[in-house]
């Protein structure tokens, strides 16, 4: 039970208690007359509102769906790119070249294209978000793939190793630590895609909810879509990192 | 403990330092040409590449192009240097202090892991549609890698080195420039060269976003009036910026190499 | 380090010879063979070993020693199959050219570290070489009889990194022995480790390679330990490399650290290599 309180870090905790205890005296005091901004309790107030009477429930539903959706056909979408480039010295050869240079176009701007083709709708916040998270895992897994130590790659050869045998036993988990790098990259890009997708190309989800309460001049709500959206991307990345956490420990990086 | 000896590894399999041959931008090439012939030039939703140089003509004759790529240049340089400051400070300080760490930590984390752009509309709201504004989300946004990287970096730095500058019996002052600082700057290096495209990235995001200024405020711009040359014109434009970056990424690495001793672990924090 | 039980020794040495004789030419066909060995290395390639002749009979125990860049590493890639010799070179294994590791041949290396699969507990790195040909079941009780000869049987399930430079070693040596190799290649195996471990690993080795009645060819650099551990030295010397001493140890099959380094015979084999080694320093 120690070890277990030891973990989930009280005093960190109590620090962001604090920090909002002392933004809500702020607000109370010298930030009164600002009417941007809106206090603790009013936020949480409007977080209960818009969960109780309003629509941020599916809004939340819509986002976090089409986020791990996303992140889920991107992630198969590129280990498997990667996969056949490292596999593949031709194919590799023939096109590294053109996908460095695509991987340099700044991923948002392809937001803009998207809209411009598809319009305002689900298709194209799926369309983006699976289009630019899928870089990170494609890197990911060719990287692993291409990096595969030598001395194991001789171990491989000592002990007489089919070419498949020693593709799932040694380059493969050799691969895996890299691999789950992009996979994480590759979720944080996909949470924060579908909400910029939802601000700017489709009228659903958490970003429409955030946009919607500035563009009226709603502080409250905003600062309300903005904490929940900050949980989401919290939540997951801590899923994640407990989901990866065993794989730390056979890697030997312990935490 | 010897190092390890130079043969085993001979087997040449797979060298991740390989460079991309010239010949991959063969598709890349192919796929322009190819685009280029087959579009027809008024073609509203695929104009060919000819039509977008066309296009940024038209801009550039039109006042608008340089002033926005100034721009957006400018977010970018501004942005990734109060990157540097804030995250290599922050880094050291954290790296340093085992309780500040801990005492932060969630908060940091949760900051850490806030998608981009969803501060957006909460700065706008606060600070109105300013370069400020644009700076502080890019900022808020970007430094991560150079926090966490500095962070990692300061928090190990060999017990040998400090216990050397005791024996010397340097001053505080002493210590932090002449051990601490050559100890971080590898890894403030490589926090630099990965915020650095995320910098790019953020800015033009602010910029389509809000609509300020700078060539997103002109990608947005040009998608909300349907002129497609334009789009992807500004696009292959925010592609050059990219190019330029990586270019400028590998540009650190040379310059500070002489830092570069063996670090502890060359895992790059993101 | 224990000594193993009966159990260990029936898994894996079932069917050896139990006592050969070092020195003696058998019959067999396992014998290790090359002839007029040249080695190439570098851009531009540079000839560092030349011509090289040796013949290994079966259960031999040889130590090839040499000073610092000779070509001892090298060279014994070349005999694993890892590197290729230069054309003309005649390399032969129980009678089969040599091209790529042999069958019956296993290679141990230097890093440690660097050899053993970091994600798999000691051992499953173990079976690694047992995978392809023994049924899960046996294959574990193999794993951790080779462990046991090793004395690691209690650390089977704990991975690499949790493990010293010494365990780690032995891991390898482990998953070496476990197939049954017919010839050990030991790449300076003890180099990295501290002198007591050294010292076990050593009289350990030996005794593992007269229960198995294994071919051991062995590199270092440590005289001492070349004359501890070997039936037959063999020193390289020149620019290009050649065999510039081999002679039969003759030292008592039982070996001990404290009383075999002290028999004339030992102190004359040490002095009859450091003479070897310093003259024509290159």
């Amino acid at each position: 039970m120690n070890k277990a309180m030891q973990r989930v870090n009280l005093p960190g905790l109590a620090v962001i208690a604090i920090c909002a205890g002392l933004w809500e005296l702020y607000c109370r005091t010298l930030g009164s007359g600002f009417d941007s901004i809106a206090s603790t309790y009013a936020t949480i107030l409007a977080v209960k509102d818009l969960l109780l009477q309003g629509p941020l429930l599916e809004q939340l539903l819509h986002t976090t769906s089409v986020a791990i959706w996303a992140w889920l056909i991107a992630s198969a979408l590129g280990f498997v790119i990667g996969l056949c480039l490292g596999l593949s010295r031709t194919a590799w050869t023939y096109t590294m070249a053109s996908i460095e240079v695509l991987r340099s176009i700044p991923s948002i701007s392809f937001l803009s294209i998207a809209v411009l083709l598809f319009g305002f709708s689900a298709k194209t916040e799926m369309v983006i978000v699976v289009y630019v998270s899928l870089w990170p895992m494609l890197l990911g897994t060719l990287g692993g793939m291409r990096s595969t130590p030598g001395g194991l790659l001789e171990v491989a050869r000592i002990f007489h190793l089919s070419a498949i045998s020693t593709f799932f036993k040694i380059i493969l988990p050799a691969a895996l630590p890299v691999i789950v790098v992009g996979l994480r990259l590759s979720l944080t890009l996909s949470i924060a895609l579908a909400v910029v997708a939802e601000m700017i190309g489709n009228p659903e989800g958490l970003g429409f909810g955030i946009v919607s309460a500035q563009q009226a001049m709603r502080p409250a709500d905003a600062f309300a879509y903005l904490l929940v959206i900050g949980i989401l991307g919290w939540g997951l990345n801590a899923i994640f990192a407990m989901a990866t956490h065993r794989l730390d420990f056979a890697y030997g990086r312990p935490s | 403990m010897k190092a390890a000896p130079k043969h085993q590894g001979e087997t040449p399999a797979r060298a991740n330092s390989d460079s991309a041959p010239i010949r991959g931008l063969l598709p890349l090439a192919l796929g322009l040409v190819v685009w280029q012939i087959l579009a027809p030039p008024n073609s509203p939703y695929f104009p060919p590449p000819s039509e977008w140089v066309r296009a940024l003509e038209a801009l550039a004759k039109a006042g608008r192009l340089w002033p926005a790529v100034a721009t957006t240049l400018m977010h970018f340089a501004l942005a990734l240097l109060i990157d540097i400051l804030l995250g290599s400070a922050l880094g050291i300080v954290l790296g340093r202090s085992r309780t500040l760490d801990r005492l932060l930590g969630p908060l940091l984390e949760f900051g850490r892991t806030m998608p981009a752009g969803a501060l957006v509309p909460v700065a706008v709201l606060i600070m109105g549609y300013t370069s400020s504004m644009t700076l502080a989300v890019v900022v808020l946004t970007s430094f991560w890698p150079i926090l966490l990287n500095t962070r990692a970096g300061a928090s190990s730095i060999s017990q040998d080195r400090l216990d050397a500058a005791r024996a010397l019996h340097l001053s505080w002052w002493a210590t932090q420039q002449k051990i601490l600082l050559p100890s971080v700057v590898p890894s403030i290096r490589l926090g630099t060269q990965i915020a650095a495209p995320i910098t790019l990235i953020i800015v033009l995001l602010v910029e389509i976003l809000t609509q300020v200024s700078g060539v997103g405020r002109q990608i947005a711009l040009s998608q909300s009036m349907f002129r497609s040359a334009n789009v992807y014109g500004l696009v292959a434009l925010t592609g050059c910026f990219g190019l330029a970056v990586n270019w400028l990424i590998g540009g650190i690495g040379r310059l500070t190499h002489k830092y570069d001793p063996a670090f502890s672990d060359g895992v790059a924090s993101h | 380090m224990k000594n193993a039980g009966i159990g260990a020794e029936t898994i894996l040495a079932s069917d050896r010879a139990k006592n050969p004789m070092p020195g003696n030419r058998s019959d067999g066909e396992l014998t290790f063979r090359c002839r007029a060995l040249s080695i190439d290395v570098g851009h531009p390639q540079r000839r560092i070993i030349e011509g090289l002749n040796l013949e290994v009979p079966e259960h031999q125990f040889v130590c090839i020693l040499g000073e610092s860049g000779v070509g001892k590493t090298t060279l014994l890639r070349v005999f694993g199959g890892l590197t290729p010799p230069a054309p003309g070179s005649q390399l032969e294994l129980n009678g089969r050219r040599v091209i790529g590791p042999p069958q019956g041949a296993v290679f141990v290396f230097q890093n440690y570290t660097a050899s053993l699969l970091p994600w798999r507990t000691a051992r499953r790195n173990v079976e690694l070489g047992l995978e392809a040909s023994v049924a899960a079941p046996e294959r574990r009780a193999r794993a951790l009889a080779a462990l046991d000869l090793v004395g690691l049987h209690d650390r089977a399930e704990d991975y690499p990194w949790q493990l010293s430079g010494g365990m780690q070693q032995r891991v390898q040596i482990a998953r070496a022995l476990a197939v049954e190799p017919k010839l050990l290649l030991m790449d300076e195996p003890f180099g990295a480790l501290d002198a007591m471990t050294r010292e076990n690993l050593q009289t350990e080795l030996r005794k593992i390679q007269r229960q198995l009645g294994a071919t051991v060819i062995f590199i270092t650099h440590d005289v001492d330990e070349a004359v501890f551990l070997a039936d037959r030295l063999i020193v390289l010397k020149g620019k290009p490399a050649s065999v510039g001493l081999d002679v039969m140890t003759d030292l008592p099959a039982e070996r001990d650290q404290v009383t075999t380094k002290e028999l004339p015979r030992f102190l004359e084999l040490r002095h009859l290599i450091y003479q070897a080694v310093r003259r024509e320093g290159a």
